[in-house]
């Protein structure tokens, strides 16, 4: 198309961008005058390093025609319309010296489409050549252009308008109206195709519109009509013989439709016009050429566009319907699209993935993640685990996209293995728990034996001593009788686990009370608050395990306490459970502590005083119990554990 | 009563020597099973108070030579393990009766014992 129709001063909103060198473009930009302000550039790789401008055509010169460039920018400025400048020299064809002819090309169009366009292009402008007084013509008639032009520029960034056959029959009687036909004869091959016709052009009244069944060509001899569109070039030629006249202009767009329903319909149209026709001047007819070359690119590149709408509509349904996420992702981690689910998993809109890299938005990470392997090179089907948002576990899959010609990409399929995860850890965790308990089994036997024997002798000393209560010796013997038969509880209940089908019965006052009897010592420079609602000293509980959770808990906060320690203990009855909140003053804990805490062998205490042991045992008897805990800490202010346990457990 | 406690653990020989001897019982003890055995054959005893895990002779096995030997005497055996074989061993005509190491109070064993004998 000639290049003054770009730059239509109605078309503002054209941003013109020059590919090449820019002495190819010199009569381009002396015809465009100062108003149309286009950039140039050297090659496409500077192009792509400016800034995407919305609407935007993009001219390549001569020398940059390459499928690549053309698809470098086409993927990475989507919204661009691409054409070509080609110089045409050929004197035979065009006497009047050197012409520059447009056309705008996609890369979806295939290498045959583009062969096509260019051809037309040089066609057009070979009309140029020949018809003297088109430009003015052209000018007079700006607004005819600037429509279609829109229908071609909106056709590149839109794929919506004219949509089907219906519409761009309708675009075309437009344009011919416009333009002063009024007589156009429709053929169509199929009883639809008539339909449809009819109803296009019942929105276009001042045309004159006949339509015919391509069966009945033969009855068309009296052909009166202006301009006659017909669907097949069979049909061209057979109305070309029927009517014996030379053809000014005959063009012949074919494209395949997607398959309806399992046939694929192979669409043809042929816009045509005779030279003689009645009431049109030579320039009227040239101008309608040029015209119908620029529409017929115009739908060729909406039909392609539609089949590739459709076809990528199926396609995003089926990613869509997959609930699993899924990605495509380019060499430098960016995403280029994703499905549904995928939105979902990183809880952003699905229109705000493009562009942005996996791992940050998938991982909230800073740098790929461990194990991916360089997009480029990875060819192994072996998923890699990666983190999700909520702690949530995923293994990843990558394929690549084996496509020749363009960068490369793969596809990442993600799938959610938080349960499983969740599974196994708790079967490592079971199966570390046996390997403590039987360990636990082991050693508590081997203390067992000297436990007994400490028990016993100081027994004995104590009957020894029954003279001498009063002293210190009498007292101190007391003390390790006391702690050593601790010591045998503490031993029962690791041992089992606590089973304390054997435990004895103590009301929940008592069992508080005792246990601040034992702790004591550890507790003697802390400030201790006890608050035990009355009700309490009537509910009973399992004595030692009711104490050794408690007792585990204090002994936890009291190391964590220093100076001006202060402890609360609450015990609140409740209709058909009691609480006993726990609360204290100490360092407290990070939230990856508390995650910890149940975790055996997890100690925060110095390198041999703590056994790691004692949370995992207040988890298992709180279980046992049927009851709950729940631990809330900040760091440096201190930690409150509540306990909730049922009164139906009574021992 | 004459007793032989056995017990490869000497604190506890010892403790219970004391506690058995301060009711008025003679009390022979012994570390090991072998030595256990060589006592039996010497002397007679009224009761053999005999720990069942040892290093060198298990309790169980001092038990059958004794009555192999038709070695007349009321067995307690005393365990810290919890195993089937002391179901097994306890259900047995021969031994009277199993206690459960630690024992939370010596006195009260040396009640029950004598309750036994």
């Amino acid at each position: 198309m000639s290049t003054n129709i770009i730059v239509d001063d109605n078309v503002d909103s054209f941003k013109l961008s020059l590919v090449g060198e820019s002495s190819n473009f010199n009569t381009l930009i002396k015809k465009l005058g100062k108003k149309s302000n286009p950039t140039q550039y050297k090659n496409v790789s500077e192009l792509l390093n400016s800034k995407q401008r919305s609407s935007e055509v993009v001219i390549l010169s001569e020398e940059k025609i390459t499928r690549k460039a053309i698809q470098r920018i086409t993927v990475n400025r989507p919204l661009a319309a691409i054409a070509v400048l080609v110089k045409i020299n050929s004197r035979k064809n065009f006497p009047h010296g050197n012409n520059h002819a447009i056309t705008f090309v996609d890369q979806r169009m295939s290498k045959n489409a583009i062969r096509i366009n260019l051809q037309c292009a040089l066609r057009v402008a070979e009309k140029r050549n020949r018809l003297q007084s088109l430009e003015a013509f052209l000018n007079s008639h700006s607004d005819a252009t600037c429509q279609t032009l829109k229908t071609i520029s909106e056709s590149t960034w839109t794929a919506t308008v004219p949509a089907n056959y219906h519409d761009m029959t309708k675009s075309l009687l437009r344009l011919m109206q416009r333009i002063g036909v009024n007589r156009v004869l429709l053929v169509s091959s199929t009883d639809t195709g008539q339909v449809l016709t009819y109803e296009s052009c019942k929105d276009v009244n001042s045309v004159n519109v006949e339509i015919s069944n391509s069966k009945n060509l033969s009855a068309l001899n009296k052909l009166t009509q202006s301009v006659s569109i017909v669907n097949s070039t069979e049909h061209a030629h057979k109305l070309g013989n029927l009517t014996d006249s030379p053809w000014a202009y005959a063009m012949v767009f074919k494209y395949n439709t997607p398959a309806i329903e399992g046939n694929e319909l192979q669409q043809s149209f042929l816009v045509s016009f005779r030279q003689d026709l009645e009431g049109f001047n030579k320039n009227e007819i040239e101008l309608a050429s040029i015209m119908y070359s620029i529409i017929g690119l115009g739908l060729q590149k909406v039909a392609i566009l539609n089949y590739n709408h459709s076809a990528a509509r199926d396609w995003s349904d089926t990613f869509d319907s997959i609930s699993e996420p899924l990605s495509i992702i380019n060499k430098r981690y960016e995403i280029v699209r994703a499905n549904k689910a995928f939105s979902r998993a990183v809880g952003k809109h699905i229109t705000k993935l493009p562009g942005r890299k996996c791992y940050s938005l998938f991982s909230q990470r800073n740098s790929k993640c461990k194990n991916c392997l360089p997009i480029s090179k990875s060819i192994s089907s072996i998923p890699i685990k990666v983190d999700g948002r909520r702690n949530q576990k995923f293994y990843v899959w990558s394929y690549p996209i084996k496509t020749s010609n363009r960068e490369v990409q793969r596809i990442h399929f993600y799938r959610n293995i938080s349960v499983e995860h969740q599974l196994t850890t708790t079967l490592i965790q079971s199966e570390r728990m046996q390997a403590i308990g039987d360990l636990l089994t082991a050693v508590s036997h081997e203390i067992n034996n000297p436990l007994t024997g400490i028990i016993s002798t100081v027994q004995v000393m104590l009957a020894e001593n029954k003279k001498n209560v009063r002293t210190e010796l009498y007292e101190d013997l007391q003390e390790i009788e006391n702690s050593a038969l601790r010591a045998v509880q503490i031993i029962d209940n690791l041992l089992g686990f606590g089973d304390n089908s054997t435990d004895s019965a103590c009301s929940v006052e008592e069992g508080i009370s005792s246990v601040i009897k034992f702790s004591k010592s550890s507790l003697r420079s802390i400030d201790l608050e006890l608050d035990i609602d009355k009700e309490l000293s009537d509910i009973s509980v399992s004595r030692s395990s009711f104490q050794q959770i408690l007792f585990n808990i204090i002994t936890n906060a009291s190391n964590a306490m220093s100076a001006n320690g202060n402890l609360k203990i609450l015990a609140k009855n409740k209709e058909s459970s009691f609480i006993i909140h726990l609360e204290d003053n100490g360092k407290g804990m990070s939230k990856k502590t508390i995650q910890q805490i149940f975790e055996p062998f997890f100690t925060q205490k110095n390198k041999g005083r703590g056994t790691g042991l004692g949370m995992v045992i207040v988890k298992d008897l709180v279980n046992r119990m049927n009851g709950s805990i729940k631990i809330n800490s900040t760091l440096g202010t201190g930690t409150s554990i509540q306990l909730q346990f049922p009164k139906t457990v009574e021992a | 009563m004459n007793i032989l406690i056995v017990d490869d653990e000497k604190s506890i020989t010892r403790a219970l020597n004391r506690a058995f001897s301060r009711t008025g019982h003679v009390v022979t003890t012994a570390n090991n099973g072998s030595s256990s055995i060589s006592l039996l054959s010497e002397s007679s005893y009224d009761l053999l108070l005999i720990d069942l895990i040892m290093p060198d002779l298990t309790g169980d096995q001092v038990i059958a030579w004794a009555i192999d030997q038709h070695i007349q005497l009321k067995i307690v055996l005393m365990t810290a393990y919890q195993d089937q074989k002391i179901d097994e061993i306890s259900n047995s005509k021969k031994v009277s009766a199993v206690f459960r190491k630690p024992f939370n109070d010596v006195f009260a064993l040396v009640k029950e014992i004598e309750a036994i004998a």
